[in-house]
């Protein structure tokens, strides 16, 4: 391959492309221009079609790889907001909107299910975001007393690419101005810098996937180590931000246990309870080709080693009790230091809820929890 | 150098005979110091300077011969010969004799490296494609390495009709390990959906274990002998892959029992056919039974009514 060489990025510094790729109509709006300045190394290449780096890519040994290394600005289409693809009759999900500022993303997680799920593995950045914030804060000012959560990293990680997009300070700020609406910016880094000087009114929660050390260096290539997320929550939190925890995925492995135990342990001794708004509680999950790529393409994961059955949706999950055994020790951890911490399940059918918390939460009954940890 | 020249006029697919018409300046460059590599007549062409290969009927009436030698000829192709002349080749065979088989595009992928010249890259696109092959440099080296299984296992492996997809993930085990598992899969005649399920499970015990595949194969045949001689080679393959599933799947396995055992106290009578949710994920159990006449049901709903009241029940509640 001539265009995109191998990378050197393996740990959790920051993400730098190789080329950006610009369509031409959008190569002079402001988002375009400020990406360009802020990677004056990098090739940024007008294009009318991106077929030629497709083909380039697709013959690379890992397309999925070799795609991150290249940003291409192009235009949204379409609807802005969305509703979370968790919402499926199955399961109780949290009532979560979101808006795709970007598809794909510059980590690469082996459980990652952008990797099944995109149709094409360079790093789309959407430039024409005057626009789409404008749709976005027409739906806030209709809200009235509606209450919307609404997140940005379903596609890609909220934060991967701030320092390039400088996109939460225009998030933060819109979302400060809605009493009724609560922002979420989800993240695996520590690229918080840009979010110090913003003014969010305690609107927008800034919160990270948390795992153990050694699920982090195994499965999420590109991340920030776990203490370099918990001491970026920490600064979030000094700065009057609620922040929020994901321990998602969770993965069953020898030592687990003790090794979730402490995750947890680190988390409130570097944050402190005080501020975190909610902590949601994942067990490994997804489709059953998922598994195939992870073992293509990350031959040394565990995650496919453990005992992954479909689920009434089709999703692989593991055996049932060995999900609730994990979630009630999670939730025991957690308990035990802060009884009053906001918890939940993600993608969990009412039975597990019941299993764990001893009630048959409703998607309603989710959301409302996550409303009264995050809006006054 | 622009001698190869074909086109769909030059191909004869007529009545078993193969004709290739080839713009040779003489017969040697095309086979060089060797003998020719199989049972072709070469003779001159219809037009001036060209010669046309016949591989005749009885050659290809041996369904084990033609696809290799096929092979051995594109492969003489030399570095400049056009790519998509290859391709058409390789197409205007699959529509004379079928599909090739994957161990055959293995061995052409190797030729065509190797003899032909390819660099492994160069293959990784159009080639594949055309030979139905998921694209990328890893296929070719997996393809590669299928054509470097010692010969002993080639003909177990074409014999045993392995789901290409099984085979190359086996191209990428090390030779001791797909010794053990070819002859296992030759054995139990598995349709392709079980052969992918049977593959994986040992793959993956093999790394929970922390063994070697010819282990697990080991341990399988014990289960095997253990079988009553009589037992048909299909429910063997049966008992072998539930085997293989209750080590992969203990707790499910756990659940199973705890599961059966429940059922044998419940004593249910045969009409009444209690199902659990698959694979306990649910959380309700179902109930069929079955009638002809009013007497009939009458007993059915008594069976159920003693069911009711039965303190095993709740154990199996605890399940879901
Ligand atoms: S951070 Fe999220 S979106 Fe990015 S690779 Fe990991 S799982 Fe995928």
């Amino acid at each position: 391959m001539t265009r995109t060489g191998a990378s050197t990025q393996t740990d959790g510094s920051a993400y730098r492309p190789e080329f950006i790729l610009v369509e031409r109509e959008v190569e002079s709006l402001p988002m375009s221009v400020r990406i360009r300045e802020r990677l004056p190394e990098v090739p940024f290449l007008p294009v009318d079609r991106v077929d030629s780096w497709l083909s380039e890519v697709g013959n690379s040994r890992d397309p999925l790889r070799a795609g991150k290394k290249i940003l291409y600005l192009t235009r949204h289409q379409g609807q802005v907001l969305k509703t979370c693809q968790g919402m499926c009759a199955h399961v109780s999900c949290c009532l979560y909107h979101v808006v795709d500022f970007a598809c794909n993303c510059p980590l690469d997680c082996s459980y990652c299910l952008l990797q099944n799920y995109l149709n094409h593995p360079l790093i789309r950045v959407y430039v024409n975001t005057e626009e789409m914030l404008q749709e976005l804060e027409g739906r806030l000012q209709r809200l009235g007393s509606t209450v919307l959560r609404v997140g940005t990293g379903e596609l890609t990680d909220s934060l991967a690419l701030d320092r390039y997009t400088l996109l939460s300070g225009e998030l933060v700020p819109l979302f400060a101005r809605y009493p009724t609406a609560a922002l979420e910016l989800k993240t695996k880094t520590a690229e918080i810098d840009s979010l110090g000087r913003l003014e969010h009114r305690g609107r927008t929660v800034i919160s990270w996937s948390l795992n153990t050390p050694r699920m982090i260096a195994g499965e999420e290539w590109g991340a920030s180590r776990l203490e370099e997320r918990l001491l970026a929550a920490r600064r979030c939190s000094d700065w009057g931000y609620p922040v929020g925890f994901h321990f998602d995925p969770l993965v069953w492995y020898a030592g687990w246990e003790s090794e979730y135990r402490e995750t947890v342990q680190q988390m409130f001794d570097i944050v402190g309870p005080g501020r975190i708004a909610w902590i949601s509680l994942g067990a490994f999950r997804g489709p059953a080709g998922l598994l195939d790529t992870v073992r293509e393409r990350f031959p040394d994961s565990t995650l496919p080693l453990g005992e992954l059955l479909p689920g009434v949706d089709g999703k692989l999950r593991y055996f049932r009790p060995l999900r609730v055994e994990m979630f009630r020790k999670m939730v025991g951890w957690i308990r035990a230091v802060r009884p009053a911490q906001t918890v939940y399940l993600c993608m969990e059918s009412p039975r597990v809820w019941e299993q764990v918390f001893g009630f048959r939460a409703t998607t309603a009954d989710v959301g409302r929890l996550l409303d009264a940890a995050v809006l006054p | 150098m622009q001698w190869i020249t074909v086109s769909s006029r030059d191909l004869d697919w007529s009545d078993r005979r193969f004709c290739l018409s080839l713009n040779l300046p003489r017969p040697e460059v095309l086979f060089g110091e060797e003998d020719v590599p199989f049972p072709a007549i070469l003779r001159p062409g219809l037009r001036p300077g060209s010669w046309t290969m016949v591989f005749g009927h009885s050659h290809w009436s041996h369904p084990e011969n033609h696809s290799r030698e096929w092979i051995s000829a594109l492969c003489l192709m030399p570095e400049e010969a056009d790519e998509r002349k290859c391709l058409y080749l390789a197409y205007g065979f699959r529509r004379r004799f079928g599909p090739l088989a994957l161990m055959e595009k293995a061995f052409l992928v190797r030729r065509l490296c190797e003899t032909g010249g390819y660099r492994p890259e160069e293959l990784a696109g159009t080639w594949l494609k055309a030979l139905e092959l998921p694209p990328g440099p890893t296929t070719v080296e997996k393809m590669m390495r299928l054509a470097s299984w010692p010969e002993p296992l080639v003909p177990i492996a074409e014999q045993a009709e392995i789901n290409p997809a099984v085979l190359l993930q086996l191209a990428e085990l090390p030779c001791s390990d797909a010794e053990a598992i070819v002859p296992f899969l030759q054995r139990h005649r598995w349709s392709h959906s079980r052969q992918k399920e049977v593959v994986r499970i040992c793959l993956d015990l093999a790394k929970i274990q922390g063994t070697c595949l010819a282990d697990i194969v080991a341990d399988c045949r014990q289960v095997e002998s253990a079988l009553p001689g009589e037992t048909a080679g299909p429910e063997r393959a049966e008992a072998v892959r539930i085997h293989l599933l209750r080590l992969r799947y203990p707790r499910r396995r756990e659940a199973e029992e705890q599961y059966e055992a429940c059922r044998r106290k419940l004593r249910l009578p045969p009409e009444i056919r209690l199902a659990e949710p698959p694979d306990f994920d649910g959380e309700k159990y179902r109930i069929q039974f079955s009638f002809r006449s009013r007497r009939e049901l009458d007993r059915a709903v008594e069976s159920l009514a003693r069911l009711a009241r039965q303190e095993e029940l709740d154990n199996l509640f605890r399940l879901v």
